[in-house]
């Protein structure tokens, strides 16, 4: 603060008691709404997934961890656990690399051509998940689609993308790549912008050659905003449900049953939600665990 | 030197642009799919430019679905959450950043933490108290989580942080009350923060699909999204009136996008970058 004691004497203890009833005032209505809204829920998470709730007249039975227990012996939770990483490491390293390739294909263009260009590849992510479900549940479709017509095209036989039990996964991590470029793009773009010039008229000099400075600087120079992505990317990754319910409803055969999709199916479909959020805490403490192991082991050597 | 510039442009541009037709196709299929006629929506090979324009698939949407009470509840609740939410989170953000007050630290670090638990975990007992309430299927259910989130705060503290404080002092001397110097100083120099907050909120307002699929039940209070699912479910092999549906969700986010495109393009560097 500028105008400290030093300059206001007299005036400055009233002054700073006063104003602390403001600041209350000033956070209340979010912080209030918050509370009530994320901090209560996450709190009664951990006390629902110890009982056994009836919804019929909500009453509640302490059950201790019973919930646990029948989530870790239900084979459908290593199914989703699988299908939810596998998902991950589809997606994850194939957007990343994609907006990586991107960003340094656009990096030295003409500010004009980088916002034409920005912006295509924003767009997709504009719009809601449930309109990019529909229209890629329709170019998917096995006798309809535009992509079983042009893999007809190339002499390919016709794909069951959404059928198929072993593509199905891959097929909804395709949609979520294809619409998720526009943010890793964007801040991969910043930070390639921000990486000095010098270093690369000095790798000239030395003769180094296109490939070898983008190895030994833009790489190292990047890995914050690598990190970063890949930390968010991976939590995003967990949440997937919109594509699931829509396109393919965890099937065929849990193909496409994620966590997430789990945790909904016993909640609105089983009605236990003692044991949904038993689900849901085990959700919550495996996307901490990874994105601390994942802080760890990737930014061993990088300084901010 | 200039062959060889050429060569690099080609080489930039090809991929780039083959990219970005492919990225975009999605949204064209939609556009084009909306008002392809009927009977060329399942041919093969199919048409690249529709031939012929029909509103037929249009016309259909509006007849057979409460579609218009969808467009209408998904303004209203995306309006709502909006006002709301940038409203509350710039008087937080100022509360936090510029007014010391006992437990500032630690109340922001409360709700910043908040941010890190996935919303899918805090949907069940969300839903739960929601339904204790009494708020299943209203407008209150569906608006509650959503007029104060956590980036919020989080966006508008490190925005008004920036502020000089001198501004604020002044203002503080010459007799302002704390909602005056908030509400004439810090709110219109927060323009940059506010219209991505604005814009954000809006978004994911207007695109939000679970919570609203829990709260309403009935289908005439159904958003956009919901009542997309519900065609879906309905109307399921009816590509046509499916798109229509999707492209009513989808044009005004796309219209939004592309006239206030810096807003989108510029928030996220503010909110993740240099904390």
């Amino acid at each position: 603060m500028s105008l400290e004691p030093s300059t206001l004497p007299a005036l400055s203890l009233p002054r700073r008691c006063w104003r602390g009833r403001w600041g209350y005032a000033f956070i209340a209505p979010a912080i209030g709404l918050l509370t009530l809204t994320s901090l209560y829920p996450i709190l009664q998470v951990f006390r629902l997934s110890m009982i056994h709730y009836r919804v019929a007249d909500g009453s509640s039975q302490w059950t201790g961890v019973r919930n646990y227990a029948e989530t870790f012996s239900n084979e459908l939770f290593y199914i989703a656990l699988r299908n939810t990483f596998v998902y991950s490491l589809i997606v994850v390293p194939l957007a990343l690399t994609l907006a990586l390739a991107l960003a340094y294909l656009v990096h030295p263009l003409p500010p004009r051509a980088q916002t034409f260009f920005k912006a295509a590849f924003y767009l997709p992510g504009v719009v809601s998940s449930v309109v990019l479900a529909l229209v890629w549940a329709w170019l998917y479709n096995a006798d309809f689609g535009l992509l079983n017509y042009l893999l007809g095209v190339v002499g390919i036989e016709p794909v069951m993308w959404l059928g198929d039990r072993r593509i199905a996964l891959f097929s909804v991590a395709l949609i979520t790549v294809a619409s998720g470029l526009g943010v890793p793009l964007l801040l991969l773009l910043a930070a390639i912008g921000n990486i000095s010039p010098d270093y690369y008229e000095a790798a000239d000099l030395d003769g180094a050659s296109r490939l070898q400075q983008f190895r030994f600087i833009t790489l190292p120079l990047l890995k914050p905003t690598l990190l970063y992505l890949v930390v968010v990317m991976t939590i995003g990754s967990f949440q997937v449900f919109d594509s699931v319910y829509l396109l393919t409803d965890g099937g065929p055969s849990y193909a496409t049953t994620t966590l997430v999709f789990m945790i909904y199916e016993s909640a609105f479909r089983f009605y236990d939600f003692g044991l949904a959020s038993a689900q849901a805490v085990v959700l919550f403490l495996l996307v901490l665990a990874l994105a601390m192991a994942q802080f760890k082991w990737l930014s061993s050597d990088v300084e901010y | 030197m200039m062959r060889r510039n050429r060569l690099l442009i080609i080489l930039i541009y090809a991929p780039l642009s083959a990219a970005a037709l492919l990225a975009l196709l999605p949204l064209y299929w939609l556009l084009t799919g909306s008002v392809k006629p009927a009977a060329t929506l399942l041919k093969m090979p199919p048409d690249f430019v529709p031939h012929g324009v029909t509103l037929e698939h249009f016309r259909r949407l509006f007849e057979l679905t409460p579609a218009l009470a969808w467009l209408g509840n998904s303004v209203f609740a995306a309006v709502v959450a909006t006002v709301c939410n940038v409203v509350f989170c710039s008087m937080a953000g100022y509360g936090f950043a510029k007014i010391r007050f006992p437990g500032n630290r630690t109340l922001f670090w409360a709700c910043l933490a908040t941010m890190m638990v996935p919303a899918q975990v805090t949907v069940i007992p969300l839903f739960l108290l929601v339904r204790h309430l009494g708020l299943i299927n209203t407008y209150a259910g569906l608006l509650l989580p959503a007029l104060a989130t956590a980036f919020g705060v989080f966006l508008m503290k490190q925005f008004i942080s920036t502020v000089p404080d001198s501004l604020i002092e002044a203002a503080r001397i010459d007799g302002c009350s704390e909602f005056m110097i908030f509400w004439r100083i810090i709110f219109p120099v927060s323009k940059p923060a506010v219209a991505t907050l604005a814009i954000l909120s809006f978004t994911s307002n207007w695109n939000s699909f679970l919570w609203p699929l829990l709260v309403m039940v009935d289908n005439r209070r159904w958003t956009l999204p919901v009542g997309l699912a519900g065609i879906n479910d309905n109307f399921f092999a009816d590509y046509g009136m499916t798109m229509a549906g999707a492209a009513g969700a989808a044009i005004p986010m796309i219209v939004l996008f592309l006239t206030l495109q810096r807003y989108f393009l510029k928030g996220l560097t503010l909110g993740a970058v240099k904390g």
